[in-house]
């Protein structure tokens, strides 16, 4: 029967057993998402202060849920559903903002083609009238 | 007998690996034929390259996950994202088309801008 390890080695051999039983835990659990939540929640407040509210209501409201969920997830230590809802929240809220301002540029191209057909029907008939004084004179 | 039901027991492990190796979700084929739709034309690929590049890495990360047979969750997330990505590519598009037109009526009616 052998003699027991001395006390610094049986430290040592301790340490390295919590090692070995803490490495595999610590690499199975995903870290905190901190990051994608931060990243979705300025999204989703840059879409909120642009014309997202009113041109792309359906993607901001679930982009607004998705990151409440992910925060759920978040509170609940479930991080790879937090991180997933959170990069879903981010793209949803690019979508909306996105969708925002292309609706924006839309409206005001429609705006403009409409005001310049408004004041070529101003301006033809003077021209027109114009061209009558003009043939009224030369004769 | 043994040998026969040996050889059925591989040949079925054989098709059951092979089948969850080919295994696709129909989502990732949709979201494949919106990212072609989309960046097949000219005008998008002119108007929002730098989006129609991130659709691409989308789509790229959720192809890879699906060959690599990760996750069904990670593979079916990373589906909804590039197909959301070519999205907002589309919708970049169309808003700076609008843009030049604007730009382009403008032009012709200076006094538009008074």
């Amino acid at each position: 029967m052998g003699s027991a390890p001395p006390l610094p080695m049986r430290n040592a051999h301790r340490f390295l057993l919590c090692l070995s039983a803490t490495f595999p835990l610590a690499c199975a659990t995903p870290p905190a998402p901190l990051v994608s939540i931060a990243r979705a929640e300025r999204a989703v407040e840059q879409a909120e202060t642009g014309d997202a509210l009113e041109h792309a209501q359906i993607e901001l409201r679930s982009s607004r849920a998705k990151l409440v969920e992910a925060r759920r997830a978040l509170d609940d230590r479930r991080y790879e559903e937090a991180r997933r809802l959170a990069d879903e929240a981010l793209v949803e809220a690019e979508l909306a903002q996105a969708t925002a301002e292309s609706a924006t540029r839309v409206e005001d191209a429609l705006s403009a083609s409409v005001r310049a057909e408004l004041l070529r029907d101003e301006i033809d008939p003077l021209r027109r009238e114009g061209g009558r004084s003009y043939d009224t004179i030369s004769h | 007998m043994t040998r026969s039901r040996t050889s059925g027991l591989v040949a079925a492990l054989l098709v059951s690996s092979l089948a969850c190796a080919t295994t696709r979700p129909p989502t990732l084929d949709t979201a494949s034929a919106e990212y072609q739709l989309v960046s097949s034309d000219a005008g998008v690929k002119h108007l929002a390259g730098a989006e129609l590049f991130e659709a691409q890495a989308a789509l790229e990360k959720a192809e890879q996950a699906s060959a690599s047979g990760a996750d069904e969750r990670e593979v079916d997330h990373l589906t909804y994202v590039a197909r959301q990505r070519s999205r907002i590519a589309l919708v970049v598009a169309v808003g700076r088309a609008a843009e030049i037109i604007e730009q382009g009526i403008e032009r012709q009616n200076p006094s538009l801008g008074e």
